[in-house]
């Protein structure tokens, strides 16, 4: 079992940035008037926002970072980790993380390091940084998290094109003393690893001369190799199994009942899904809120983009008990419970 | 949730229910569900999540390639809870 606690670490803020690209998928002739309304109404995603060529996660995160530390009125000079997570860094070698260091006016003092993660990004994220910061020694850091995932999916991938959108976020955390404490449940299942995968271009299976060519993998899905590939009945499988028992023993480790959490704020994956958990953990609507209509599958980015745009008043306002819960990729999946008081919620940015 | 095992009828009436286009009677065992017009990737979410709900299970992507009708959607459930 991965559950554990860290104490003395709290957020202090999140910001999230969006592409102003929006696509929708209304209008997503690949498939059938018939197919996309019955999209639309099994995943709740309406609109997509979609990066521009040359926009990456890291132009994304820098945005949110910015706005992020200009309003917590953070010195640079404060920041002594960076932690990016990312699938979609600028380059193979070196880590994302390092370049946003430097544009982001960071010091030499600060440690940054790369996470390849996913859709449990979030909440693993969550958890290193503030283990990092846990100790004392550490005082303040920057947790980035963002894809472009879009730029590596076919638009003829009728699994995966109307699904995933692009975003990034940054999520300040902070060493306090009396913090209340952060309670993880974190898993893993590599046997499933090909449910969600880009099958060429690391180091198993390298670019080859046909990596780039889009062949027919079944009806409707045309794809290369070196784009995303989802089994998308086997990631519904997958987290209909793994989330709601994840969860079970995150409040009983937590000794908590569902009835004393605030909000719970699910990986956005699509909404026949996600409505089947909060039912089976028998919430009430009003305490799971949604962007899916507006920002679809954002990867790794989904929670922050939720809190962002869904629930900015509140944080800002209020003291908040939330449950965030990521699964995917990998496959991995997570879940945290903690508790916001008042954190600093820019306005959901767009670039 | 029944983890008991099912009559096919049963199976069959909820596995009707998932197609709200198709007139009633028009599934049967032997029907080759690939050929329903509102059969999809999608529609695969929605039936799965109905075994889920009634068996405590579901069929992965490879279960559905290996199967033609709707009995032999039946039989993997079958299979599965023995």
């Amino acid at each position: 079992m991965a559950c554990f606690a860290i104490s003395k670490v709290r957020i202090a803020g999140l910001a999230a940035a969006v592409p102003r690209q929006v696509e929708s998928n209304l209008d997503y002739t690949w498939i059938s008037e018939k197919d996309r309304k019955l999209l639309i109404r099994t995943t709740g995603i309406e609109f997509r926002r979609k990066a521009p060529a040359g926009m990456t996660a890291a132009d994304l995160c820098q945005a949110a970072a910015e706005k992020l530390l200009q309003q917590l009125g953070w010195d640079h000079h404060e920041v002594d980790a960076l932690v990016m997570v990312t699938q979609t860094p600028d380059y193979q070698m070196p880590a994302t993380a390092m370049l946003l260091q430097d544009r982001l006016g960071l010091p030499k003092s600060c440690l940054s390091f790369d996470v390849n993660q996913g859709c449990a990004g979030y909440v693993y994220g969550l958890s290193i940084l503030a283990s990092l910061l846990q100790g004392g020694g550490l005082k303040k850091g920057l947790l980035l998290v963002g894809d472009t995932i879009t730029h590596t999916i076919s638009p003829r991938d009728k699994a995966s094109a109307p699904i995933f959108s692009d975003a990034g976020s940054a999520t300040a955390l902070e060493f306090k003393e009396e913090a209340s404490e952060m309670i993880f449940n974190l898993q893993s299942d590599g046997a499933g690893y090909q449910a969600i995968h880009i099958p060429e271009g690391g180091a198993r299976n390298p670019l080859g001369d046909e990596s780039l060519l889009e062949k027919e993998i079944q009806q409707g899905i045309f794809r290369a190799g070196n784009q995303m590939a989802m089994q998308g009945l086997d990631v519904f499988n997958f987290a209909l199994r793994e989330v709601v028992p994840n969860i079970r023993e995150l409040l009983d480790f937590a000794a908590r009942e569902t009835d004393s959490v605030d909000k719970f704020i699910f990986h956005q994956a699509n909404l026949l899904l996600n409505e089947s958990l909060r039912k089976k953990l028998e919430i009430e609507p009003e305490k799971v809120p949604y962007s899916l209509r507006e920002f679809g599958n954002t990867s790794c980015a989904t929670i922050p983009v939720t809190l962002a745009a869904c629930l900015r008043e509140e944080l800002e306002q209020k003291s908040l008990k939330m449950l965030f819960s990521g699964f995917g990729v990998g496959l991995s999946w997570g879940s945290v419970l903690l508790e916001t008081e008042r954190l600093v919620c820019p306005a959901l940015i767009e670039l | 949730m029944s983890k008991t095992r099912p009559e096919f009828d049963f199976f069959l009436e909820n596995f009707a229910d998932q197609f709200s286009e198709a007139e009633a009677g028009s599934i049967q065992g032997n029907t080759r569900f690939r050929d329903l017009e509102e059969w999809s990737s999608m529609q695969a979410l929605v039936v799965n999540l109905s075994f889920d709900d009634l068996y405590g299970l579901t069929l992965t992507t490879d279960d559905y390639l290996s199967a033609q009708t709707v009995v032999d959607l039946y039989q993997l459930i079958i299979k599965k809870l023995a």
